[in-house]
């Protein structure tokens, strides 16, 4: 690796750069939320920018430390002595008559009570052993990291190679297009869902109390699902999920009367919703393009568009109020126009997702729950016991010493807990094995 | 009986609990600290049959709903949740000197959610997005998270006024003598915010997984997922400045504290300056 390369290897793997992107991360979704049409920072690039430089910074961290926790996991326990334990942080020391056999089987219940078995070493002259539990536990924080990378990808899976849209059905009516959500493009759907009823109901204090569609999936003319639909409880079929998201009157066909003030004739006609009707005895068509059930507050309107039916771009378009015929605006091309019936009906409002991105992103976010959790609440201990005697005093000295990757307040009154036990135990040990040979002696007598 | 009734008396009893952990910490006279830790637990006691009543009010009403589901229950819950967490707490760390703010706290969300005319108390029938399983696992855990994070402030607090305005911050005199070592406040509060942040993970996940099944889409930026993910931001710069960078001390205490500034702003600033799709909370 070259000198800059090191270098930028450096910068990613800092903590540095974590906590500033941590912290330009939040600044940035503050004012996101909080400045008008802010929430466009959220799709700026360089949003999306310093995402992914915490995405290298994960990558970078986890390729610069996980190759150390394995390497720390897969070492063999070395040699070790009593004067190396002394070393540790951690470390007690403990004198007692009681010879080292007796001594060992003391410690060795007691460390595994406290901790888990010990397993012997060869040392010369002592008697050395060490216990540890929760190796796993220093892999958690990696699978934590690598999490975060599961979720950002299924999201990015999910951009890729899924759809949102839309899809507004009137009662009755059926379709296979979607509206994707950019509202520039629509995509054909292999089968057709069609809205049998839409259903919109009160409490009596009057909050509404559910909104459901009666949805039926139509493929090659036949009907192979039916399904009423809630908020929360969507239709999914093959893969495509369409949720009860908005509702409203629409359209089913007006009624009108066109007046041609110059040559003093009356047209009717009937418009069915989003259908070019030809106006007898000319070249123009006329369709309703919208209708709103209360435009700008006045009422009921239509949006009519005119023209020639091959030049579409030429188009006419004017909004006629319903409820309000005496409104000079109503007139289009030549023609003054009333509305004589409006026909509505409900339609529902769907939201049309597809994203196979989304199981990714379930199972980084149990994997996120699971590792945070077990990188806190767990830790790699381990314990080094060396028991030797001590030739001059005719005494054993019992050596200890722990560490903690984690939670290391609790290990140290663990350990001193351990402590006070051995104490207490080896002290007691010549007293029981007096009283017990006692009860021998009266025996024999 | 009414909810209504126990409920305010819930309140009262708070008042009194936190009289209690002041004047017991004040005048370092432990009797008065155990009169504290029993008040509080009678007011706990009353407090969930206060919610108990009041689901079952809900449910004779003909529109039953665990209540949780506008701003007078998530404040009754939170208060719940705050004395529910600090007395475990106190429980498994034997000392009753930290109190002060948890119950301060709990008696603030239940006098906040009584007596402000922007907080109506009526039981309301669901609205169709709440109408919805993951609205219990949702609420629990976001609440649990931000109610850790409530303690968490409070021990960042007590820690640094140990540490301004005492001559020996671990010494036993002193008006904050009563109190904990400095140290022994540092790892309480860690350990309080690791707690909050495990659950406030599972709130912001268990929102996406809701948020998927309502509206079809797991994150939308919508104000109130962008203020728990900053919340999560901050809490998560401190763990990796505590574990990584040996951060202690006075800098992770603020940052504890400006996490909880975070969390009221998720709480109540998103709902009262900003709109968004979480507007049923404001009623």
């Amino acid at each position: 690796m070259s000198k800059e390369k090191n270098a930028l290897f450096r910068l990613l793997i800092s903590v540095k750069l974590t906590l500033t992107l941590f912290l330009l991360l939040a600044a940035a979704s503050v004012l996101g939320t909080v400045l008008p049409q802010g929430s466009a920072i959220f799709y700026s690039v360089w949003f999306k920018g310093l995402l992914l430089l915490l995405c290298a910074n994960l990558v970078a961290c986890t390729l610069d430390r996980l190759p150390k926790t394995i390497r720390l996991l897969n070492k063999p326990e070395t040699h070790f002595d009593s004067r190396k334990l002394l070393k540790f942080s951690l470390n007690g020391v403990l004198a007692t008559e009681v010879p080292l056999e007796k001594t060992r089987q003391v410690v060795q219940t007691a460390v595994k009570e406290a901790l888990g078995p010990l397993s012997a070493l060869e040392s010369n002259g002592a008697w050395c052993a060490f216990s540890e539990s929760g190796r796993w536990s220093r892999l958690m924080v990696h699978i934590a990291h690598l999490s975060v990378l599961v979720v950002l990808v299924g999201v990015l899976v999910g951009s890729l190679l899924g759809f949102k849209g839309n899809m507004n059905l009137s009662q009755g009516d059926s379709s296979s297009t979607v509206m994707l959500a950019d509202g520039q493009r629509a995509l054909k759907l292999p089968f057709r869902v069609r809205c049998d009823k839409f259903h919109l109901s009160f409490y009596p204090t009057g909050q509404p109390r559910e909104y459901r569609s009666d949805l039926e999936v139509i493929v090659n003319g036949k009907k192979v699902l039916s399904k009423a639909i809630l908020v929360n409880h969507p239709l999914v079929y093959q893969g495509i999920t369409f949720y009860q998201a908005q509702y409203g009157r629409t359209l089913k066909q007006a009624a009108i009367q066109l007046t041609d003030p110059a040559a003093k004739t009356k047209i009717d006609m009937v418009l069915p919703f989003q259908q070019a009707v030809k106006i007898p005895g000319t070249r123009h068509v006329l369709a309703v393009a919208d209708y709103q059930d209360d435009f700008m507050g006045v009422g009921r309107a239509i949006e009519l568009a005119y023209g020639k039916l091959d030049q579409q771009k030429d188009f006419t378009v004017r909004w006629i109020l319903v409820d309000q015929p005496s409104f000079h605006g109503n007139a289009i091309g030549k023609y003054r126009v009333s509305v004589t019936k409006a026909q509505t009906t409900w339609f529902t409002g769907l939201e049309v997702k597809k994203d196979p991105g989304v199981w990714l992103v379930w199972g980084g976010f149990i994997l996120l729950t699971l590792a945070i959790g077990l990188t806190f609440y767990s830790s790699h201990k381990k314990l080094w016991v060396c028991i030797e005697p001590d030739e001059k005093k005719k005494k054993t000295i019992v050596t200890f010493a722990g560490r903690a990757s984690r939670n290391t307040q609790v290990f140290e009154e663990k350990f001193k807990e351990l402590r006070t036990t051995l104490e207490m135990r080896l002290k007691e040990l010549p007293l029981q094995e007096e009283i017990e040979a006692n009860k021998k002696n009266e025996g024999l007598r | 009986m009414t909810s209504s009734l126990l409920l305010s008396l819930t309140t009262f009893l708070f008042f009194f609990c936190t009289l209690f952990y002041l004047s017991g910490t004040i005048f370092r006279y432990p009797p008065l600290l155990k009169t504290a830790t029993i008040t509080g637990i009678i007011a706990l006691l009353v407090q969930t049959a206060g919610i108990a009543l009041r689901w079952r009010e809900s449910y004779l009403k003909g529109y039953g709903h665990i209540p949780l589901a506008d701003m007078y229950e998530s404040l009754v819950f939170a208060s719940w949740a705050i004395m529910v967490i600090y007395l475990l707490f106190e429980w498994r760390i034997k000392q009753r000197a930290l109190g002060v703010f948890p119950a301060l706290f709990s008696f603030l969300a239940m006098a906040y959610a009584s007596f402000s005319k922007g907080v109506d108390s009526k039981i309301q029938p669901l609205v169709p997005a709440l109408k919805s399983n993951w609205l219990i696992a949702h609420v629990v855990t976001c609440f649990l998270g931000y109610s850790a994070f409530a303690v968490s402030f409070g021990l960042s607090a007590l820690y640094l006024a140990r540490k301004k305005y005492a001559s020996d911050p671990d010494g036993q005199t002193g008006l904050l003598g009563f109190l904990p070592k400095a140290s022994q406040l540092e790892w309480f509060n860690y350990q309080m915010v690791l707690f909050g942040f495990l659950w406030l993970s599972m709130g912001i996940i268990t929102g996406a997984v809701w948020a998927n099944s309502a509206w079809g889409t797991y994150w939308s930026w919508d104000p109130k997922e962008t203020w728990s993910l900053i919340t999560w931001l901050i809490y998560a710069a401190v763990l990796h400045a505590r574990n990584l960078k040996g951060w202690k001390g006075e800098r992770v205490a603020w940052l504890s504290m400006i996490g909880f500034g975070c969390v009221l702003f998720t709480y109540f600033g998103v709902n009262f300056l900003l709109s968004g799709l979480h507007s049923y909370a404001k009623q």
